[in-house]
């Protein structure tokens, strides 16, 4: 039964299909066209709780990535545009991103890309690319927009770069060094066995004698004794006082005040030590100005730049050689890199993360207002206009010795002044 | 106006009669016993040192050892203190560090070197507890067969354990304890003045009670018990003095307490005279309460574990320590009593025989020592001239001082040392 459809009408005729069947007695709104499978259509109606493969089954045979798919069962799973939220919402929501997507140019609407893919998802959906936490997921956090895409947020992480999307935080969740998986127990353990199996035990302070042992050496029949003067506990701050606690190893029998915290994986079931946990940041994307038109044009916008992280450096580089042709101003481009990278985070890979972004900002700082810096796999390109390479050298040094003042650990600071030959080779590689 | 030269022409003047009833102070009380005891440790510090046999070295590289370290407030030594102990020639088992109630950091300190894996068990008292009972902790959590308790404040040379444990080859020893330098000396005159006193009582006085199996207190700074003897008498009982009077109480057990000469440890001495005197009242202090009060049933000679040298040093303590300061202020008093202005004369005459014991007594000690650098020994030698002054009258006035308001007003009970709510249940509830 269709509850409260009446209410819109669709003005061209759309084709759903309904999966696995629609029931008997299940009314679909007017303007809507039940088709066979192998026929085109516009949305895919799922009238039950359907498994997993049946449904990747289903939209391998449908072939596009774009397809609305809603529930008129409760369905939260990724790639369901709506369920359990009614049949009447169902049906809207179908319509409203089918709506959307004739709006998009046929490059866009059959584009194999990824990219493309997602900006699309992004515009018919119409509500950014927002995660959620879901505990199924293997990174905790899925992007239900995304639909059946896969590695979503670098892609987004790509389109952000370009300038189509904009991102804003969302979360910073832990994930094993070893699976990437963020499935991690995080447990309080033994300092020397790393065993779970401990247990906290108060320590006693005796005022009389000065005796001060663990808890468990005090009990006798019901009460406190003192095991060095026999001599029954009966006041707290009185007789005696619970000065501290002690953690107690069950498996080795190591003992300490605090139990260390370490890490488990679910999956993979490695241990790691905090330190050695990188963290991951996840990011809410929005559709950019840029990004739609390049949606909706089905090409990129040449007017706009839209490479807005990478443009800056580049288009300051054109400045600057375009400044040196004309007025014959020196400028240099140094590739920053760093010797013991690899040491370093091979020994505490949470510490380099750190370091990397305080030599970024020690850069930034250090560095002159029209000076460019741009990070890149290895390192940093840094843009010096109007500097010769001997001031450029003086400054790195410089900066250098700053970078060392600032970090706990060495990072061997390394620079090369490039050409422009080996400029645009290394643009072209990390582009 | 007194002429220099006059004390030495009066010396000259008299008979021997004249001179014992005038110096009869030094001659009975002082100088038989500093110079039989200097002169017979001078003669043994000649003896070829005795080497572990290779049976004796097994049997030490066998026992395991754990360094218990409590402290108060003591963050900025932390580190040096584990540096020296982790230069150690000898292996340690377990190093437990106990932190009672400090409020500058030394908690998160001790935790980093136990990530460091410096420091094998740290632990924390929320509130103070007191030295003794936050030591009381590490020796009932520790498992080695030697337990060695060091001060936070101190360094050690890099062999000082082996040398401590050394006397443990004998099953008779519960504890010993080693050398103490001070490493401040150069400081101010107070720590000059405490390093001579350190190098004389050090190099002389406790190789004498050492020989004549005298040794009364094994340091809690720096100290080595044995497991089952520490656990046997209980442990350390509530402070001040607890090193003192756990050493006691070994000894009535029937445990040999040993000083292993060349094992050496520094640290810093009150480098004012308000902290020097502080210090000292509560060493005196407690030395009274202990021996007088805790300890007074050593004079019964019907009580069950009678023993004579026991009995017997505490009489040499009581004649050549509470007698000899107790006297002292009698004696000045009867001189000027008897000589008038005169007396000064002889009290000069006094200070220049000091001077020169004084003198061949610190060449003996660093003769024997053979640990001090000339650098040090240059530094602190202009102070021997008014060393005499210091000990002999300025620390004998500061003892005198603190029998007085221990034996009056039982002031120990109430010192500082341990945590109020600590003191007043150890010491006035029973």
């Amino acid at each position: 039964m269709l509850m409260g459809v009446d209410g819109f009408a669709l003005t061209p005729t759309a084709n759903f299909l309904a999966y696995p069947k629609l029931h008997d007695e299940c009314r679909f709104p007017p303007g809507w066209q039940l088709v066979a499978r192998g026929e085109m259509i516009d949305a895919l109606v799922l009238t039950a709780a359907v498994p997993d493969n049946a449904l990747r089954t289903i939209l391998a045979h449908i072939g596009d990535p774009l397809v609305p798919i809603v529930s008129l069962v409760p369905d939260e799973r990724q790639g369901i545009d709506a369920g359990g939220q009614g049949e009447q919402f169902a049906w809207e929501r179908a319509y409203a991103i089918q709506a959307k997507l004739r709006e998009l140019p046929g490059s866009i609407r059959h584009s194999a890309e990824p990219e493309d893919i997602l900006l699309a998802r992004v515009y018919s959906r119409d509500q950014g690319l927002v995660p959620i936490l879901d505990s199924g997921a293997r990174d905790l956090v899925r992007y239900p927009v995304a639909g059946m895409l896969d590695n979503v947020s670098e892609l987004a992480a790509g389109l952000d770069h370009k300038g189509y999307l904009r991102r804003r935080f969302f979360d910073r969740l832990f994930c094993c060094p070893q699976c990437r998986s963020a499935h991690l127990s995080v447990r309080e353990e033994c300092h020397s066995c790393r065993s779970a199996n401990i247990t906290e035990e108060v320590v006693v302070h005796h005022f009389q004698c000065a005796h001060e042992a663990p808890e468990s050496q005090f009990r006798s029949h019901g009460g406190f004794t003192c095991p060095k003067c026999a001599r029954p506990l009966r006041h707290i701050g009185l007789d005696y006082d619970k000065p501290g606690s002690i953690t107690r190893c069950l498996e080795c029998g190591s003992i300490n005040d605090k139990p260390a915290v370490g890490f488990k994986c679910i999956d993979c079931g490695a241990h790691h030590a905090p330190d050695q946990v990188p963290a991951r940041t996840w990011y809410a994307y929005s559709l950019t100005a840029v990004g739609q038109r390049r949606v909706l044009r089905g090409a990129a916008d040449e007017s706009v730049p839209a490479q807005a992280g990478f443009d800056r450096f580049q288009l300051l580089l054109e400045h600057t050689r375009k400044e040196q042709r004309e007025f014959g101003s020196p400028y240099q481009v140094a590739n920053v890199t760093f010797a013991n990278r690899s040491v370093i985070a091979a020994q505490d890979l949470r510490l380099w993360e750190q370091s990397q972004q305080l030599v970024g900002d020690t850069l930034h700082s250090a560095l002159r207002e029209v000076d460019a810096v741009r990070e890149h796999a290895e390192g940093f390109l840094i843009l010096m206009p109007r500097t010769g390479p001997h001031d450029a050298a003086r400054a790195l040094q410089l900066v250098a010795a700053r970078i060392r003042g600032v970090l706990k650990v060495d990072p061997g600071f390394r620079f090369t002044l490039v050409d422009d030959v080996a400029l645009e080779g290394f643009c072209s590689r990390q582009g | 106006m007194i002429e220099l030269d006059a004390p030495l022409v009066m010396l000259g003047q008299f008979d021997w009669a004249t001179w014992f009833s005038m110096f009869w102070f030094m001659v009975l009380l002082e100088v038989p016993r500093y110079t039989l005891s200097a002169i017979s440790v001078f003669a043994a510090s000649f003896a070829r040192p005795t080497v572990p046999t290779p049976a004796e070295q097994r049997y030490l590289d066998g026992l395991k050892l754990s360094v218990v370290i409590a402290g108060h407030n003591e963050a900025d030594a932390i580190e040096r203190c584990l540096r020296s102990l982790g230069e150690q020639t000898r292996r340690i088992d377990e190093i437990i560090f106990i932190d009672d109630g400090s409020t500058d950091g030394m908690r998160e300190i001790i935790h980093k070197y136990r990530l460091l894996g410096q420091i094998d068990i740290a632990l924390s008292n929320q509130v103070r507890s007191g030295k003794s009972a936050s030591c009381n902790l590490g020796f009932s959590l520790a498992r080695g067969d030697i337990i060695i308790n060091l001060d936070a404040d101190c360094s050690y040379d890099c062999d000082a354990i082996e040398r401590l444990i050394e006397p443990f080859i004998d099953p008779r020893v519960g504890a010993t304890t080693g050398s103490i330098g001070v490493r401040n000396y150069d400081y101010s005159a107070v720590t000059a003045y405490q390093a001579i006193e350190y190098i004389v009582s050090i190099g002389m006085g406790k190789r004498a009670l050492d020989m004549l199996d005298m040794v009364v207190c094994a340091s809690g700074a720096f100290g080595a018990f044995r497991r089952g003897a520490i656990h046997q008498v209980g442990l350390l009982a509530p402070g001040p003095g607890e090193d003192f009077d756990l050493t006691l109480r070994l000894r009535r057990c029937g445990w040999k307490i040993r000083f292993a000469a060349n094992s050496w440890c520094f640290t810093d001495t009150p480098a004012t005279l308000a902290a020097l005197v502080r210090q000292r009242r509560r060493w005196d202090r407690d030395t009274l309460r202990t021996r007088l009060r805790k300890f007074r049933d050593t004079f019964h000679a019907r009580r069950r574990r009678f023993a004579l040298l026991e009995t017997f040093e505490q009489c040499e303590w009581l004649v050549m320590n509470g007698l000899v300061t107790l006297v002292f202020p009698i004696y000045v008093a009867w001189l000027f009593l008897c000589f008038g202005v005169g007396a000064l004369n002889i009290l000069i005459a006094v200070a220049l025989v000091y001077l020169v014991l004084d003198a061949i007594g610190f060449l003996m000690a660093l003769a024997i020592c053979r640990r001090y650098s000339a650098a040090m020994v240059w530094a602190v030698a202009p102070y021997l001239l008014t060393f005499g002054l210091y000990n002999g009258v300025f620390m004998r006035c500061v003892r005198l001082h603190a029998y007085g308001e221990e034996w009056i007003y039982r002031a120990s009970s109430r010192d500082s040392y341990s945590p109020s709510r600590v003191s007043h249940q150890a010491h006035w509830k029973r």
